[in-house]
Protein backbone atom coordinates (compact mmCIF):
# COMPACT_ATOMS: atom_id res chain seq x y z
CA UNK A 1 0.00 0.00 0.00
CA UNK A 2 2.63 2.07 1.05
CA UNK A 3 4.50 1.94 -1.96
CA UNK A 4 1.51 2.37 -4.11
CA UNK A 5 1.17 5.49 -2.17
CA UNK A 6 4.60 6.28 -3.42
CA UNK A 7 4.00 5.61 -6.65
CA UNK A 8 1.10 7.73 -7.17
CA UNK A 9 3.01 10.64 -4.86
CA UNK A 10 5.86 9.74 -7.75
CA UNK A 11 3.50 10.80 -10.43
CA UNK A 12 2.22 13.39 -8.78
CA UNK A 13 5.80 15.35 -8.44
CA UNK A 14 5.94 14.56 -12.19
CA UNK A 15 3.00 16.18 -13.47
CA UNK A 16 3.50 19.39 -11.47
CA UNK A 17 7.32 19.23 -12.28
CA UNK A 18 5.86 19.84 -15.96
CA UNK A 19 3.78 22.11 -15.39
CA UNK A 20 6.04 23.95 -12.87
CA UNK A 21 9.09 23.58 -15.25
CA UNK A 22 8.35 25.16 -18.25
CA UNK A 23 10.27 28.39 -18.88
CA UNK A 24 12.40 28.40 -15.88
CA UNK A 25 16.54 27.78 -16.15
CA UNK A 26 18.60 25.80 -13.97
CA UNK A 27 18.66 27.80 -10.82
CA UNK A 28 14.71 27.79 -11.06
CA UNK A 29 14.34 24.21 -11.22
CA UNK A 30 17.03 23.51 -8.39
CA UNK A 31 14.91 25.97 -6.22
CA UNK A 32 11.94 23.96 -6.70
CA UNK A 33 13.19 20.47 -6.69
CA UNK A 34 14.44 21.78 -3.18
CA UNK A 35 11.08 23.01 -1.84
CA UNK A 36 9.92 19.84 -3.05
CA UNK A 37 12.26 17.80 -1.35
CA UNK A 38 12.08 19.25 1.99
CA UNK A 39 7.75 19.17 1.90
CA UNK A 40 7.90 15.71 1.28
CA UNK A 41 10.35 14.92 4.17
CA UNK A 42 8.62 17.36 6.59
CA UNK A 43 5.21 15.49 6.22
CA UNK A 44 6.78 12.27 6.73
CA UNK A 45 5.65 10.99 3.07
CA UNK A 46 9.65 9.33 2.85
CA UNK A 47 12.61 9.60 4.39
CA UNK A 48 15.43 12.05 2.79
CA UNK A 49 17.21 9.39 0.23
CA UNK A 50 13.95 8.76 -0.81
CA UNK A 51 12.47 12.34 -1.42
CA UNK A 52 16.00 12.85 -3.05
CA UNK A 53 15.76 9.93 -5.31
CA UNK A 54 12.34 10.51 -6.49
CA UNK A 55 12.49 14.06 -6.90
CA UNK A 56 15.81 13.87 -9.00
CA UNK A 57 14.53 10.90 -10.87
CA UNK A 58 11.34 13.04 -12.12
CA UNK A 59 13.17 16.08 -12.73
CA UNK A 60 15.12 13.41 -15.00
CA UNK A 61 12.12 12.54 -16.49
CA UNK A 62 10.87 15.50 -17.43
CA UNK A 63 13.67 16.79 -19.14
CA UNK A 64 13.80 13.36 -20.96
CA UNK A 65 10.49 14.20 -21.92
CA UNK A 66 11.04 17.60 -22.82
CA UNK A 67 14.38 16.67 -25.26
CA UNK A 68 12.32 13.79 -26.95
CA UNK A 69 9.38 15.96 -27.73
CA UNK A 70 11.91 18.64 -29.55
CA UNK A 71 13.83 15.15 -30.65
CA UNK A 72 17.16 16.45 -29.26
CA UNK A 73 20.10 14.45 -30.33
CA UNK A 74 20.29 12.01 -27.53
CA UNK A 75 16.35 11.44 -27.37
CA UNK A 76 16.51 11.27 -31.27
CA UNK A 77 19.37 8.40 -30.32
CA UNK A 78 17.89 6.80 -27.69
CA UNK A 79 14.56 6.48 -30.18
CA UNK A 80 16.87 5.06 -32.44
CA UNK A 81 16.54 1.50 -30.23
CA UNK A 82 12.78 1.90 -31.43
CA UNK A 83 13.95 1.88 -35.16
CA UNK A 84 15.68 -1.32 -34.40
CA UNK A 85 12.53 -3.05 -33.36
CA UNK A 86 11.18 -2.08 -36.86
CA UNK A 87 14.01 -3.11 -38.84
CA UNK A 88 13.78 -7.04 -37.04
CA UNK A 89 10.31 -6.56 -37.73
CA UNK A 90 10.86 -5.88 -41.02
CA UNK A 91 13.54 -8.56 -41.51
CA UNK A 92 11.19 -11.37 -40.49
CA UNK A 93 8.18 -10.05 -42.27
CA UNK A 94 10.49 -10.07 -45.74
CA UNK A 95 11.25 -13.51 -45.02
CA UNK A 96 8.35 -15.15 -44.61
CA UNK A 97 7.01 -12.97 -47.72
CA UNK A 98 9.53 -14.69 -49.79
CA UNK A 99 6.27 -16.78 -50.94
CA UNK A 100 3.77 -15.97 -53.20
CA UNK A 101 0.99 -17.14 -50.69
CA UNK A 102 2.59 -14.67 -48.19
CA UNK A 103 3.14 -11.78 -50.45
CA UNK A 104 1.25 -9.58 -48.49
CA UNK A 105 4.00 -9.33 -45.69
CA UNK A 106 6.41 -8.57 -48.03
CA UNK A 107 4.52 -5.27 -48.88
CA UNK A 108 3.86 -4.70 -44.92
CA UNK A 109 7.66 -4.70 -44.68
CA UNK A 110 8.29 -2.29 -47.33
CA UNK A 111 5.83 -0.21 -45.39
CA UNK A 112 7.86 -0.67 -42.52
CA UNK A 113 11.00 0.25 -44.10
CA UNK A 114 10.49 2.03 -47.17
CA UNK A 115 14.06 3.30 -47.62
CA UNK A 116 16.07 0.14 -46.88
CA UNK A 117 17.58 -1.08 -49.80
CA UNK A 118 17.60 -4.77 -48.19
CA UNK A 119 14.15 -4.83 -47.99
CA UNK A 120 13.70 -4.14 -52.08
CA UNK A 121 16.45 -7.12 -52.63
CA UNK A 122 14.18 -9.77 -51.16
CA UNK A 123 11.22 -8.25 -52.75
CA UNK A 124 13.19 -8.37 -56.14
CA UNK A 125 13.74 -12.15 -55.48
CA UNK A 126 9.63 -12.51 -54.82
CA UNK A 127 8.90 -11.29 -58.28
CA UNK A 128 11.26 -13.59 -60.00
CA UNK A 129 9.78 -16.62 -58.12
CA UNK A 130 6.33 -15.00 -59.21
CA UNK A 131 7.77 -15.06 -63.11
CA UNK A 132 6.85 -10.99 -63.09
CA UNK A 133 9.95 -10.19 -64.41
CA UNK A 134 8.94 -5.86 -64.95
CA UNK A 135 8.25 -5.96 -61.12
CA UNK A 136 11.54 -8.05 -60.45
CA UNK A 137 13.29 -5.09 -62.57
CA UNK A 138 11.37 -2.46 -60.76
CA UNK A 139 12.46 -3.60 -57.13
CA UNK A 140 15.82 -3.39 -58.45
CA UNK A 141 16.06 0.13 -58.98
CA UNK A 142 14.31 1.13 -56.34
CA UNK A 143 17.11 -1.12 -54.57
CA UNK A 144 19.72 0.88 -56.51
CA UNK A 145 18.05 3.83 -56.08
CA UNK A 146 17.66 3.52 -52.68
CA UNK A 147 21.62 2.84 -52.02
CA UNK A 148 22.29 6.09 -54.29
CA UNK A 149 20.67 8.39 -51.65
CA UNK A 150 22.50 7.02 -49.04
CA UNK A 151 26.11 7.69 -50.46
CA UNK A 152 27.03 11.30 -49.24
CA UNK A 153 30.55 10.56 -50.13
CA UNK A 154 31.26 9.25 -53.02
CA UNK A 155 34.86 7.08 -51.92
CA UNK A 156 32.35 5.25 -50.05
CA UNK A 157 30.43 3.94 -52.89
CA UNK A 158 32.39 1.36 -54.25
CA UNK A 159 32.76 -0.56 -50.82
CA UNK A 160 28.77 -0.01 -50.24
CA UNK A 161 27.90 -1.14 -53.86
CA UNK A 162 30.00 -4.28 -53.40
CA UNK A 163 27.93 -4.69 -49.98
CA UNK A 164 24.42 -4.61 -51.49
CA UNK A 165 25.62 -7.03 -54.45
CA UNK A 166 26.85 -9.74 -52.08
CA UNK A 167 23.32 -9.35 -50.23
CA UNK A 168 21.83 -9.88 -53.48
CA UNK A 169 23.90 -12.74 -54.21
CA UNK A 170 22.84 -14.45 -50.95
CA UNK A 171 19.70 -13.83 -51.35
CA UNK A 172 19.69 -15.52 -54.08
CA UNK A 173 21.41 -18.13 -53.54
CA UNK A 174 19.28 -18.79 -50.48
CA UNK A 175 16.10 -19.05 -52.65
CA UNK A 176 17.72 -21.36 -54.97
CA UNK A 177 16.38 -24.29 -54.45
CA UNK A 178 12.62 -22.58 -53.67
CA UNK A 179 12.66 -21.26 -57.40
CA UNK A 180 12.99 -24.43 -59.13
CA UNK A 181 10.23 -25.71 -56.81
CA UNK A 182 7.61 -22.57 -57.95
CA UNK A 183 5.85 -23.18 -61.17
CA UNK A 184 5.86 -19.90 -62.00
CA UNK A 185 9.88 -19.40 -61.19
CA UNK A 186 11.80 -18.17 -64.03
CA UNK A 187 14.78 -20.26 -63.53
CA UNK A 188 16.75 -19.07 -66.29
CA UNK A 189 15.90 -15.12 -65.00
CA UNK A 190 17.41 -16.15 -61.80
CA UNK A 191 19.96 -17.69 -63.54
CA UNK A 192 20.77 -14.76 -65.48
CA UNK A 193 20.68 -12.67 -62.92
CA UNK A 194 23.11 -14.26 -60.64
CA UNK A 195 25.57 -14.41 -62.85
CA UNK A 196 25.26 -10.90 -63.71
CA UNK A 197 25.59 -9.78 -60.10
CA UNK A 198 28.57 -12.57 -59.47
CA UNK A 199 30.17 -10.24 -62.98
CA UNK A 200 29.79 -7.42 -61.23
CA UNK A 201 31.28 -8.67 -57.74
CA UNK A 202 34.50 -9.30 -59.83
CA UNK A 203 34.60 -6.22 -61.16
CA UNK A 204 34.46 -4.34 -58.12
CA UNK A 205 36.85 -6.72 -56.20
CA UNK A 206 39.55 -6.58 -59.49
CA UNK A 207 39.77 -2.85 -60.25
CA UNK A 208 37.88 -1.38 -57.38
CA UNK A 209 35.20 0.66 -59.21
CA UNK A 210 31.73 -0.30 -60.38
CA UNK A 211 29.60 1.35 -63.37
CA UNK A 212 27.41 1.82 -60.85
CA UNK A 213 29.33 4.61 -58.94
CA UNK A 214 29.87 6.42 -62.38
CA UNK A 215 33.65 5.09 -62.55
CA UNK B 1 -60.95 61.96 -15.36
CA UNK B 2 -58.72 61.77 -17.92
CA UNK B 3 -57.56 58.28 -19.29
CA UNK B 4 -54.25 57.20 -18.45
CA UNK B 5 -52.00 55.84 -21.62
CA UNK B 6 -52.13 52.28 -21.33
CA UNK B 7 -49.26 51.25 -19.33
CA UNK B 8 -46.52 49.67 -22.00
CA UNK B 9 -44.64 46.82 -20.61
CA UNK B 10 -40.95 47.56 -22.01
CA UNK B 11 -39.91 45.19 -24.49
CA UNK B 12 -37.90 42.18 -23.15
CA UNK B 13 -34.38 42.46 -24.34
CA UNK B 14 -33.79 39.05 -26.34
CA UNK B 15 -30.62 37.80 -25.80
CA UNK B 16 -28.59 38.41 -28.33
CA UNK B 17 -27.89 35.24 -30.93
CA UNK B 18 -24.88 36.81 -31.75
CA UNK B 19 -23.55 36.97 -28.61
CA UNK B 20 -24.30 32.67 -27.76
CA UNK B 21 -22.40 32.22 -31.09
CA UNK B 22 -19.26 34.42 -29.73
CA UNK B 23 -19.23 32.39 -26.08
CA UNK B 24 -19.55 29.11 -28.08
CA UNK B 25 -16.65 30.31 -31.16
CA UNK B 26 -14.30 31.40 -28.36
CA UNK B 27 -13.41 28.11 -26.87
CA UNK B 28 -13.61 26.17 -30.54
CA UNK B 29 -10.85 28.70 -31.95
CA UNK B 30 -8.99 28.74 -28.54
CA UNK B 31 -8.98 24.92 -29.11
CA UNK B 32 -8.37 24.99 -32.77
CA UNK B 33 -5.49 27.07 -32.19
CA UNK B 34 -3.89 24.64 -29.43
CA UNK B 35 -4.57 22.10 -31.80
CA UNK B 36 -2.69 23.99 -34.36
CA UNK B 37 0.19 24.26 -32.44
CA UNK B 38 0.13 20.89 -31.51
CA UNK B 39 0.24 19.45 -34.98
CA UNK B 40 1.57 22.15 -36.73
CA UNK B 41 3.76 23.32 -33.84
CA UNK B 42 6.58 20.48 -34.59
CA UNK B 43 7.09 20.30 -38.23
CA UNK B 44 7.51 23.83 -38.07
CA UNK B 45 9.87 24.11 -35.46
CA UNK B 46 11.69 20.98 -37.38
CA UNK B 47 11.61 23.24 -40.82
CA UNK B 48 13.59 25.63 -38.82
CA UNK B 49 15.78 23.71 -36.98
CA UNK B 50 14.95 24.20 -33.44
CA UNK B 51 13.37 20.46 -33.04
CA UNK B 52 14.97 17.68 -34.47
CA UNK B 53 13.80 15.45 -36.95
CA UNK B 54 12.22 11.84 -36.15
CA UNK B 55 14.21 8.96 -35.25
CA UNK B 56 12.84 6.42 -37.94
CA UNK B 57 13.87 9.22 -40.48
CA UNK B 58 17.48 9.63 -39.23
CA UNK B 59 17.91 5.86 -39.29
CA UNK B 60 15.43 5.24 -42.05
CA UNK B 61 18.54 3.73 -44.05
CA UNK B 62 19.26 0.19 -44.59
CA UNK B 63 22.36 -0.95 -41.89
CA UNK B 64 25.93 -0.19 -42.93
CA UNK B 65 26.04 -4.91 -42.98
CA UNK B 66 29.71 -4.52 -43.05
CA UNK B 67 30.01 -2.28 -40.39
CA UNK B 68 27.66 -4.14 -38.31
CA UNK B 69 29.93 -7.55 -38.72
CA UNK B 70 32.86 -5.62 -37.53
CA UNK B 71 31.56 -4.64 -34.30
CA UNK B 72 29.73 -7.75 -33.91
CA UNK B 73 32.89 -9.86 -34.08
CA UNK B 74 34.03 -7.82 -31.14
CA UNK B 75 31.58 -9.29 -29.12
CA UNK B 76 32.39 -13.17 -30.85
CA UNK B 77 36.15 -12.21 -30.12
CA UNK B 78 35.30 -11.87 -26.22
CA UNK B 79 33.00 -14.74 -26.36
CA UNK B 80 29.93 -12.68 -25.73
CA UNK B 81 26.86 -14.91 -26.67
CA UNK B 82 23.02 -12.80 -27.05
CA UNK B 83 24.60 -9.29 -29.15
CA UNK B 84 23.47 -7.94 -32.02
CA UNK B 85 24.86 -4.81 -33.64
CA UNK B 86 23.05 -2.51 -36.39
CA UNK B 87 25.28 0.03 -37.86
CA UNK B 88 22.85 2.54 -39.30
CA UNK B 89 23.69 5.29 -41.53
CA UNK B 90 22.47 8.98 -39.61
CA UNK B 91 20.31 10.96 -42.46
CA UNK B 92 22.21 13.79 -44.29
CA UNK B 93 25.75 12.94 -43.04
CA UNK B 94 28.55 10.94 -43.58
CA UNK B 95 28.50 9.22 -40.37
CA UNK B 96 26.45 6.43 -38.34
CA UNK B 97 25.26 5.32 -35.02
CA UNK B 98 25.90 1.87 -33.63
CA UNK B 99 23.33 -0.06 -31.70
CA UNK B 100 24.15 -2.53 -29.67
CA UNK B 101 21.47 -4.94 -28.07
CA UNK B 102 22.79 -7.25 -25.27
CA UNK B 103 19.81 -9.80 -25.02
CA UNK B 104 19.76 -11.84 -21.87
CA UNK B 105 16.81 -13.78 -23.92
CA UNK B 106 19.28 -14.74 -26.24
CA UNK B 107 22.07 -15.91 -24.28
CA UNK B 108 23.70 -12.48 -23.47
CA UNK B 109 25.22 -13.67 -19.59
CA UNK B 110 26.59 -10.51 -18.75
CA UNK B 111 25.46 -8.03 -15.90
CA UNK B 112 23.44 -4.87 -17.10
CA UNK B 113 26.59 -3.11 -18.44
CA UNK B 114 26.06 0.04 -16.34
CA UNK B 115 26.50 -2.32 -12.77
CA UNK B 116 29.50 -4.69 -13.89
CA UNK B 117 32.53 -4.22 -12.48
CA UNK B 118 34.70 -6.16 -14.51
CA UNK B 119 36.93 -5.23 -17.78
CA UNK B 120 35.62 -6.88 -20.21
CA UNK B 121 33.15 -3.49 -20.55
CA UNK B 122 36.50 -1.79 -21.15
CA UNK B 123 37.97 -3.58 -23.44
CA UNK B 124 34.83 -3.74 -25.51
CA UNK B 125 34.64 0.00 -25.75
CA UNK B 126 38.34 0.15 -26.51
CA UNK B 127 37.95 -2.42 -29.08
CA UNK B 128 35.16 -0.14 -30.64
CA UNK B 129 36.78 3.00 -30.80
CA UNK B 130 40.07 1.50 -32.28
CA UNK B 131 38.24 -0.65 -35.16
CA UNK B 132 36.44 3.13 -35.89
CA UNK B 133 40.09 4.18 -36.60
CA UNK B 134 41.12 1.24 -38.93
CA UNK B 135 38.35 0.37 -40.01
CA UNK B 136 37.15 3.54 -40.87
CA UNK B 137 33.26 3.17 -39.13
CA UNK B 138 32.47 6.78 -39.19
CA UNK B 139 31.10 6.49 -35.57
CA UNK B 140 28.93 9.35 -34.03
CA UNK B 141 27.29 7.39 -31.25
CA UNK B 142 27.37 4.16 -29.76
CA UNK B 143 23.39 3.20 -28.19
CA UNK B 144 23.42 0.51 -25.62
CA UNK B 145 19.69 -1.45 -25.03
CA UNK B 146 20.66 -4.40 -21.68
CA UNK B 147 17.27 -7.05 -22.21
CA UNK B 148 16.50 -9.03 -19.62
CA UNK B 149 15.68 -12.75 -20.16
CA UNK B 150 12.04 -12.46 -21.55
CA UNK B 151 13.36 -10.07 -23.81
CA UNK B 152 12.27 -7.15 -22.17
CA UNK B 153 13.72 -3.87 -22.55
CA UNK B 154 15.31 -2.85 -19.10
CA UNK B 155 17.56 -0.29 -19.93
CA UNK B 156 19.21 2.02 -23.14
CA UNK B 157 22.01 4.65 -23.09
CA UNK B 158 23.67 6.65 -25.51
CA UNK B 159 27.08 8.32 -25.90
CA UNK B 160 29.06 10.34 -27.92
CA UNK B 161 31.93 8.64 -29.74
CA UNK B 162 33.96 11.46 -28.53
CA UNK B 163 33.16 9.91 -25.05
CA UNK B 164 33.95 6.59 -25.95
CA UNK B 165 37.20 8.40 -27.08
CA UNK B 166 38.23 9.42 -23.82
CA UNK B 167 36.88 6.21 -21.75
CA UNK B 168 39.29 3.95 -24.38
CA UNK B 169 42.25 5.92 -24.08
CA UNK B 170 41.93 6.35 -20.45
CA UNK B 171 41.45 9.95 -20.38
CA UNK B 172 38.32 9.83 -18.02
CA UNK B 173 37.47 6.99 -15.39
CA UNK B 174 34.73 4.44 -15.50
CA UNK B 175 32.37 6.67 -13.28
CA UNK B 176 33.21 9.90 -15.17
CA UNK B 177 32.38 7.80 -18.51
CA UNK B 178 29.04 6.69 -16.25
CA UNK B 179 28.15 10.33 -15.40
CA UNK B 180 27.94 11.92 -19.15
CA UNK B 181 25.99 9.03 -20.57
CA UNK B 182 22.63 9.78 -21.65
CA UNK B 183 19.96 7.11 -20.26
CA UNK B 184 16.60 6.33 -20.74
CA UNK B 185 15.34 7.11 -17.75
CA UNK B 186 11.38 6.47 -19.03
CA UNK B 187 12.19 3.27 -19.71
CA UNK B 188 14.08 2.37 -16.65
CA UNK B 189 10.95 4.12 -14.53
CA UNK B 190 8.61 1.46 -17.31
CA UNK B 191 10.74 -1.29 -16.07
CA UNK B 192 11.20 -1.11 -12.40
CA UNK B 193 8.31 1.31 -11.67
CA UNK B 194 9.40 3.97 -8.91
CA UNK B 195 8.25 1.72 -5.82
CA UNK B 196 10.53 -1.29 -6.71
CA UNK B 197 13.64 1.60 -7.94
CA UNK B 198 13.08 2.66 -3.90
CA UNK B 199 13.00 -0.49 -1.87
CA UNK B 200 15.99 -1.54 -3.84
CA UNK B 201 17.60 1.83 -2.89
CA UNK B 202 16.65 1.03 0.48
CA UNK B 203 17.60 -2.34 0.83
Amino acid sequence: MRTKKRVVFSLLVLFLLSLMMSGCDESDQELVMGILQVWVTDDGVMDEVEAKVIVDVAAKAWEQTTREFMNAEDAIQLNGLDVIDDIERADELSKEGLTPENEHLMAEAIELRPEDWRIRERDAVLWIMNGNSAATASAEDKSDSLLKNQIKNPDNCPSLRLQQLRYREQTYQENYKNCQMEANCNFAEYEAAHVSVQQEIKEILNTGQSPFCGN
Amino acid sequence: MTDSPPKTTPPKKKRSRSFCAGCLLFPLIIIAILAALYFIGPPLLRWLGIFGPPAEQVYAAAPDLVASAQINEIFEEQSIPGVRVYVIPIQETDTQGAFIILDASRGYLGLNPTQGKDDTFLRVIQNIHQRNQTENLRLAHVTVEYRDEFGEKVIGFTVPQELVEDYATERISRDDFFREIDIDILQVIDYYNLGDLLEEINQ
